[in-house]
Order: structure tokens, then C-alpha cells, then sequence
């Protein structure tokens, strides 16, 4: 076991993607943040704002996928399946490592996009009001840091593995890897959406489900407000609904806890 | 010990590129190198891949009594180097390495040894995706290497240069000779003849495609079984003494009409054969080696690629043909049998060639490399007559200024060499002006053993002079070789400066094929040879079996000539071969191989004997750096 966890460490120190990707990532993502703080202080309206400010999320969960893809089909796709069951024989404890391993990254890779994006909006906020809050319009106000970190990082968490499964189960490498940017950014957000919007029990659950989680001492803290319910989108019935919000996490996570169940079945025979 | 018992292909495994396997058992022991030989296809690496389970399969194998998912830690039991390409081409190579101590437990300082060992120290921080093949391949053995396991299991090294291939196999034999367990499989029997002692032999069955091991034995035994000699009989009773053959157990193939070629049984025995039964013989002659025993030699080039090849020989001056390749013509009898490629490969495709091949008419008395006595009892070979239309042809031939083609193997002059003997310092001059390209210590360690032969049947002709070598060389390679040309323009082109250059190192090696061939002694009785017709005579002391000789541009911003090809070979080849040694030792075999492979796998195997794998490795660690 120690040996797979130390070659799957020592495969992702050694690779630049995992060092280039949370970085590319986090700096589209704090410029996405620094043109939503523009978008207030140039009076846009809500709407845009809330689009800007969503895209900074997005980063982490496209880098999310990259980084669990390259711990399965990135390697197959360079031949270095047989080096790593060779070097490692034992599949299932490669499997858990990888796992463990794609998890870390990828919870660490939102984190890092998150406070990029909340940084980036806070501190050109700041330098658009001349640091008078006062100034800023109601609703603007940047977030509480913190607040955006969790959401974002459970949700790459979830793209994170799903990428894992992509690359065991996919054939192409690149083509999968597009595939399943599209899926965890568009498609699971869209799903998410209408899931609530046809299925109202699931929908009051899942409010209930994030007002209980609010009411916890400690992850209120951690819990935008806006995941759900104040979402203007939402609000106003337009899909879709933010992909580090509740529903949207939740549905993506269910979706990458079936891949990788099966892509790693399909690891364990190949 | 390594123990495969019965690995066999599941139906999801035949899928994966390799062909299906069945029932593969064999042992591979500590202190040995075992070969796994097989032709291409045969499914050599999907064995190897399913010993230690990457491939899906049925049967097991057991590493000292252990599975391989068993061994803790994989690294340090077993060194795989399967597949040299399996790399991330952006990891660095310390990198790349790292992969394997991390996972094994291996400090970081043997990453700096097994560098060192593989000739890699100078890439440390260079890029998997620059590094080239054959520095993929030594990467690829620095990675088995690194656990220092017990046993390694390796597939051929294809990218290896001679200079990596003798490094290769020095050191298998070094860890084999601690102790551990090696096994390699490879394509080429040749290469791994001197250094395996077990060989475990894959081969795929024609009619259902699935390989099985068919022979596993020592590699003296095998090898030996290789080189089963072929016995050509020709009689008027083919029919009966064929009957009268396979009941002795012999295996024939028709060589003609009324022509058998026999395996398995000697010249003697079919004799009594035939004399028991009462048949007629006339033609019992041993013509060679069947290398094929096992079926590893690859298949060959197609007739279809070089049309018009098999009439040239019966046709005799067919100058019509336009032959731009390396192809020897084989032929048991140039009046009744077509000839047959042995061997292609195309030199210079896009520049006109003019080759010129003596042929060899069986039947004829044969000399010794000295020229001096016949050998009795062999079939001998001599040069043909010479059509008034080959005269025309090899006039201009001689006027061509050959070099050496750089195939055949360097010409620097080797100390012994020239310490021996005084030599023609124009000649010598000449000689190594044409081989600056290739230089390095392996073929001047085989030159300098070939030299000490050269010197040796030199002595015998004390008297010759070099100055007539070269126009004695042209006028009897005019007057009795059959030359198989293409248009003579092409011969016209030739720069006039070249003239006054290469022939003597042409003639010279011209005059050492013809005295092997020719009939009579006395017209080889020439003063004595210099320097370039030593080398070529060394050249063709066993070690290589065939010698080109290829004009090539001498001349700066000369237009590009014609290369000139003369065959020669052996004694242990076929009485249609060009040339024959009859006092040589038996070259080894290289059918199936293109020159460039069989040169290597030569050098390697003199290198081996002169005990200088050592230092070509060390001169390859140079080169590298």
C-alpha cells in the first residue's frame, strides 16, 4: 500500500500539469473575479455579475477533471499503464491510491481557484470603491472568503473522480477529457436544474438539506448563502443553477461515484 | 528461479495486439541467460507481459515460488524492461526514474548508478521526448536495474547500436554470472547465440496462429541443431532415393529436377543410403546450413519487389536488369533453378547502380584461402566464364573508383596490422581515407584479430607485389566475372579522379576473392598484398560473410557515382554463392537479416570474443556524453 500511495505522490510531483493546470486555473479564475468586481463598480446589472462571479468556479472544475484524468488515461494514453502495474502489482491498493490521491489534488486545486476568484473580486472591488464599503451597492459586498472555498472544492472533489473514471473508461484520452469538461460544467449544472425544477420534492429536500447545513455552527461558515436560494438565475427560473451549488455537486458526485466503481472494476481486469 | 507453468491466451487477452499463446511452460534458472526466441509475431512480449500479470491469462508464474503481485517490494525481485517507449516524454529522466525508487524503496543514489551504468549520466535533466531510441532502451535497462532485483526479464533491445548490444549483452552475462536469473526474449537468434545458454523457443503454428514453446534446451544444443547441414543430391532416381531417404528419417525439399536437398542426415549416411538401394548419384555435396530449424527467420522480401531478379542469373548477362540493390542471388544451379533473393535491402534506391556479381558454378575443384591445395571431397565453386558483353561491361568497372562500403565494416588500419608487416602507405592512405566515417574500437579489436589470420595466410605469398595487385585484381575479375550491370552510361559518369584513388583498395579486395575461388594457384601467385588487400582478406576470415565494395563519391562536389557491389561469402554457404572460403571457418548465418543487422550482430559477437565489451561500453558511455 505505502509504495502505491508513494508512486502515485511522486507520479504527480513529477508531472508539470500538476503544477501548471491549479495554476493556469486560478489565474483565469481570480481575472474572472477582478472583471465581476469591475462589473459592479461600472454598474452592471445582477445578472452579469452573478454570470462573472460564476465563472471563477469554473476553473476548478474544468483543472479538477484534467488532474483526474491524467492519474488514468493520461497515463494509458502514454504507455505508462504497464510501468505503473509493473512497478505496482497490486491493483487494488493502486486503485485506493490513486483515488486518495486524485481527491487531495483535486479538493486543494478548488480551494486554490476559489480564493483566487474571491481575492481577485475583493481586492478590485476595494480598489474600485478607494476601499470605502460604504460605497459598494447592497448585494455586491464580496463574500466572506471562506465561504466560496467549500462549495468549490466539493465540487472538484466530485469532478476530480469523475475524470478518474473518465480515463479508465474511455478509450480516446483528449477527446474524453473535453467530454467530461462539458459534462461537469454545462451538462451537470443544466441536470441539476431541471431536476429541481420537475422534481419539487427533491428540490424542498435539498433546500432543507442546505438550511440544516447552514444552522451547523461550523459550516455555516464554510456555506455560501447564495448556493441555492439566492442564486438570481434561480431565482428569476433560469437554468442553470451554479455547479458548486448543492444539487449540482451532488448530482456530479453521484454520477463519478458510479464511474469510478466501474472504471476501477475495469482497471482491476485490464 | 523463474517457473511458467502453462500461460495460456484467454479470450479477452487475444484481443491485445500480441499473438495468443498456449500452454507456455518453461524454467528459467539463477546463473543462466535464458533466451526466449520466436519470430516476429510469435508472441514473445505477451508472454513475458503475462509472467508478470499485466496481460490477462491462464497458468501462473512464480518468481522464487511467488507470484508477481506477491513480491514485496516488485521493484527489487524482478527488473522489467518491456517496452522502452513507455515513458511521459515531459518527466526528465532522474524523473522517470524516481517513479521506480519511490515505489521500491530505492534510495535516491542508485538513480545516479544505474545512470551511470546505462550511459545516461549526462542526460540526468534531459526530457524522455528528446531522448532517442536507443537511449529509450538504455533508460529502459537503467529502470530494471534499479531495485538491483534477482531476476530481470527483458525484451530485445532494437534500438541498441552494436556498441549498445555488446554493452547489452555484457551485461546480462555480468548479471547472470552473479548469480541471478536473466531472460530475454528476442527475434534474432543470431544475436543472442554467444551470450544465452538456455533458449526457450516460441512458434507459431500455422494453421490455428497460437504459439507454443517447441524446444527448450541448452543454447549449445540448439544452436548446434540450427546449424543442421543441408546435403544437395542430384540423381537420375530422384523418386527412389527420396523413398529410400525418408525412411531414414531425412526432411527434403526438391532443388530441381532431379535435385533433393536433404536434412538430417550427413553426406556419408545418404551415400550408403544410396548405395544400399542401389541409385545412382551425381551430385552429394554439403551446400550449407539450414538456419530455419525453429522457423525464426523471418520471412523473406518478396520476389515481386525486385522484378526481373529471378531470370537474371539464368539469363546470364542480363544487363537489361537494373538491380539498385543489396540483393544476393542464391541458386543451387544457375542452368536448372531461378535464382532466388536471399537477401534485400535497397542501398541507394535513387542512384544508379551497377553491381557486379561472379557467379559460382558447382562442380569445379575449390582452393584453400591460400590458394594453394583443394580441399577434397567439397563441392567446388568457380567463376564462370565471362560473356563478351560482361568484358564490356567490367572494363568500365575497373576504372571505377569503389570504396568500401561502410556495411561491411570499418578499414582503419588496425597497429597490428601495420607493425606486421610493411605496407604501401599510398594504399594504406587510400584505405582509411574512405573509412573515417566509421571508427571505433570494437571492429579495430575484430581488425586487429583478423589482421594477425591475414598476416598469417600472407606469409604463404611472400612475393606479391602490391602495385600489380590492383590490375591483376580487375583483369581476372573482368575475365571471369559475370556482371549484372545497369546502363553503362551510368559507369561513364564516373569522376576520373576516383581512378587514381580506390582502385587498389577495390582490386585488393577483388584479388581476395578471387584467390579463394580461383582455379588454378598459380595465377594467384601475386607479390605480396598490401594493406588494403590485407584488410580485405581479414574482412573475409569468417567474420563477414558477405563484402561490398561501393563506389562512392571521393571526389568534393563530384557528382555522386555508382555504387559498385561485389558478393562474396563464405565457405559455409551454398555452392551458388559468389564467393567461397573453403578453409574459412563457418561464418555465422545472416540469412534473413539486412546487412546492417548482420554486421552488428557480427561485431557484437567478435566484440564478445576479443573480451572488449568492456571497453566498447565504456567508449559508448564516452560517445554519449
Amino acid at each position: 500500500m505505502i509504495a502505491a500511495f508513494r508512486y502515485e505522490v511522486r507520479r504527480l510531483g513529477s508531472l508539470r500539469g500538476t503544477r501548471r493546470v491549479p495554476g493556469v486555473a486560478a489565474v483565469v479564475a481570480a481575472g474572472l473575479g477582478v472583471a465581476a468586481a469591475l462589473a459592479v463598480s461600472a454598474g452592471a446589472s445582477e445578472r452579469v455579475v452573478a454570470l462573472f462571479r460564476l465563472g471563477g468556479t469554473l476553473p476548478a472544475l474544468a483543472a479538477a477533471v484534467v488532474m483526474g484524468a491524467a492519474a488514468s488515461g493520461h497515463e494509458r494514453h502514454h504507455g505508462m499503464r504497464y510501468v505503473t502495474l509493473a512497478v505496482v502489482p497490486r491493483r487494488a491498493w493502486l486503485t485506493l491510491a490513486k483515488t486518495t490521491c486524485t481527491v487531495v489534488v483535486c479538493a486543494l486545486t478548488g480551494a486554490l481557484v476559489a480564493l483566487a476568484a474571491a481575492l481577485g473580486y475583493a481586492l478590485a472591488l476595494a480598489w474600485a470603491y478607494a476601499g470605502d464599503r460604504t460605497l459598494i451597492p447592497d448585494g455586491a459586498a464580496a463574500d466572506p472568503v471562506v465561504q466560496g472555498v467549500a462549495p468549490t472544492a466539493a465540487a472538484a472533489v466530485a469532478a476530480g473522480v469523475l475524470g478518474l473514471a473518465v480515463g479508465w473508461l474511455a478509450r480516446w484520452y483528449r477527446t474524453s477529457v473535453v467530454v467530461a469538461v462539458a459534462v461537469v460544467v454545462l451538462g451537470t449544472p443544466l441536470a441539476a436544474g431541471r431536476l429541481l425544477t420537475e422534481l419539487p420534492t427533491v428540490g424542498d429536500g435539498l433546500a432543507r438539506a442546505e438550511q440544516s447545513l447552514r444552522d451547523t455552527p461550523v459550516l455555516s461558515a464554510l456555506l455560501n448563502p447564495r448556493i441555492l436560494t439566492a442564486w438570481p438565475p434561480l431565482r428569476s427560473g433560469l437554468h442553470p443553477i451554479p455547479p458548486t451549488s448543492l444539487a449540482a455537486t451532488s448530482l456530479l458526485a453521484l454520477v463519478a461515484l458510479v464511474g469510478l466503481v466501474a472504471g476501477a472494476v475495469k482497471w482491476q481486469r485490464g | 528461479m523463474i517457473e511458467t507453468i502453462e500461460l495460456t491466451s484467454t479470450r479477452r487477452s487475444r484481443g491485445s495486439g500480441g499473438g495468443p499463446v498456449e500452454r507456455v511452460s518453461f524454467d528459467v534458472y539463477p546463473g543462466q541467460v535464458t533466451a526466449l526466441l520466436g519470430a516476429p509475431g510469435s508472441g514473445k512480449s505477451t508472454v513475458l507481459r503475462m509472467m508478470v500479470e499485466l496481460e490477462p491469462c491462464s497458468g501462473r508464474t512464480l518468481f522464487g515460488g511467488r507470484p508477481y503481485h506477491a513480491l514485496r517490494p516488485a521493484v527489487r525481485e524482478v527488473g522489467l524492461a518491456l517496452n522502452p517507449d513507455a515513458l511521459h516524454p515531459g518527466r526528465t529522466v532522474q524523473a522517470h526514474l524516481q517513479l521506480y525508487s519511490a515505489a521500491g524503496g530505492v534510495p535516491k543514489s542508485r538513480i545516479a548508478e544505474v545512470l551511470e551504468v546505462a550511459g545516461l549520466s549526462t542526460q540526468t535533466a534531459v526530457r524522455c521526448g528528446r531522448l532517442d531510441a536507443g537511449q529509450r532502451q538504455r533508460l529502459a535497462i537503467a529502470a530494471a536495474l534499479i531495485g538491483d532485483p534477482a531476476a530481470l526479464i527483458l525484451d530485445e533491445p532494437h534500438a541498441l547500436d552494436s556498441h549498445g548490444r555488446a554493452w547489452f549483452h555484457a551485461l546480462i552475462r555480468a548479471y547472470a554470472a552473479q548469480g541471478r536469473t536473466v531472460l530475454v526474449a528476442a527475434a534474432d537468434p543470431d544475436s543472442l547465440a554467444g551470450t544465452a545458454d538456455h533458449v526457450v523457443i516460441l512458434r507459431r503454428d500455422d494453421e490455428d496462429g497460437i504459439s507454443r514453446v517447441i524446444a527448450s534446451r541448452s543454447a549449445a544444443e540448439v544452436f548446434d541443431e540450427r546449424r543442421a547441414t543441408v546435403v544437395q543430391v542430384r540423381s537420375p532416381q530422384a523418386a527412389r532415393l527420396a523413398a529410400a531417404l525418408e525412411t531414414e528419417g531425412a526432411r527434403l525439399s526438391t532443388a530441381g529436377p532431379g535435385a533433393l536437398q536433404v536434412r538430417g542426415l550427413d553426406r556419408a549416411r545418404i551415400g550408403e543410403v544410396a548405395h544400399v538401394a542401389g541409385i545412382c548419384l551425381h551430385e552429394l555435396s554439403e551446400i550449407g546450413h539450414d538456419d530455419d530449424v525453429f522457423g525464426l527467420r523471418p520471412v523473406p522480401r518478396q520476389k515481386e519487389l525486385l522484378p526481373g531478379l529471378s531470370h537474371a542469373g539464368a539469363e546470364g548477362a542480363s544487363f537489361a536488369t537494373v538491380w539498385s540493390s543489396g540483393v544476393r542471388l542464391v541458386g543451387s544451379d544457375t542452368d536448372t533453378q531461378p535464382l532466388d533473393i536471399e537477401e534485400a535491402e535497397v542501398i541507394e534506391p535513387a542512384v544508379e547502380t551497377l553491381v557486379a556479381v561472379v557467379e559460382v558454378v558447382p562442380d569445379a575443384p575449390v582452393t584453400d584461402a591460400r590458394g594453394q591445395a583443394e580441399v577434397p571431397g567439397q563441392t567446388a565453386p568457380q567463376l564462370a566464364p565471362a560473356t563478351e558483353a560482361n568484358a564490356q561491361i567490367a572494363a568500365p568497372v575497373q576504372d571505377r573508383p569503389p570504396q568500401v562500403d561502410a556495411l561491411a565494416g570499418s578499414e582503419q588500419a588496425s597497429p597490428v596490422a601495420a607493425g606486421e608487416t610493411q605496407t604501401d602507405a599510398s594504399h594504406s592512405t587510400d584505405a582509411s581515407h574512405s573509412d573515417d566515417q566509421v571508427q571505433n574500437q570494437a571492429e579495430q579489436a575484430e581488425q586487429a584479430e583478423q589482421a594477425e589470420q591475414a598476416s598469417q595466410v600472407l606469409e604463404a605469398r611472400p612475393d606479391r607485389d602490391a602495385s600489380d595487385t590492383s590490375q591483376q585484381a580487375q583483369d581476372q575479375l573482368s575475365e571471369v566475372g559475370r556482371v549484372l550491370t545497369n546502363p553503362p552510361q551510368a559507369i561513364a559518369e564516373a569522376p576520373s579522379q576516383q581512378t587514381a584513388e580506390a582502385p587498389p583498395q577495390r582490386a585488393a579486395e577483388s584479388q581476395a576473392d578471387i584467390d579463394r575461388v580461383a582455379p588454378e594457384p598459380s595465377q594467384t601467385e601475386t607479390p605480396p598484398a598490401p594493406l588494403a588487400s590485407r584488410r580485405s582478406a581479414n574482412r573475409a576470415f569468417g567474420t563477414f560473410r558477405r563484402t561490398r565494395i561501393k563506389a562512392t563519391d571521393d571526389v568534393p562536389g563530384g557528382a555522386h557515382s555508382a555504387p559498385v557491389v561485389v558478393e562474396a561469402t563464405s565457405a559455409s554457404a551454398q555452392p551458388a554463392v559468389p564467393f567461397t572460403v573453403a578453409a574459412v571457418p563457418a561464418a555465422p548465418v545472416d540469412d534473413g537479416m539486412t546487412p546492417w543487422r548482420a554486421a552488428a550482430a557480427r561485431a557484437v559477437r567478435q566484440q564478445e570474443q576479443d573480451g572488449l565489451v568492456v571497453e566498447a561500453a565504456s567508449a559508448e558511455q564516452e560517445a554519449s556524453a
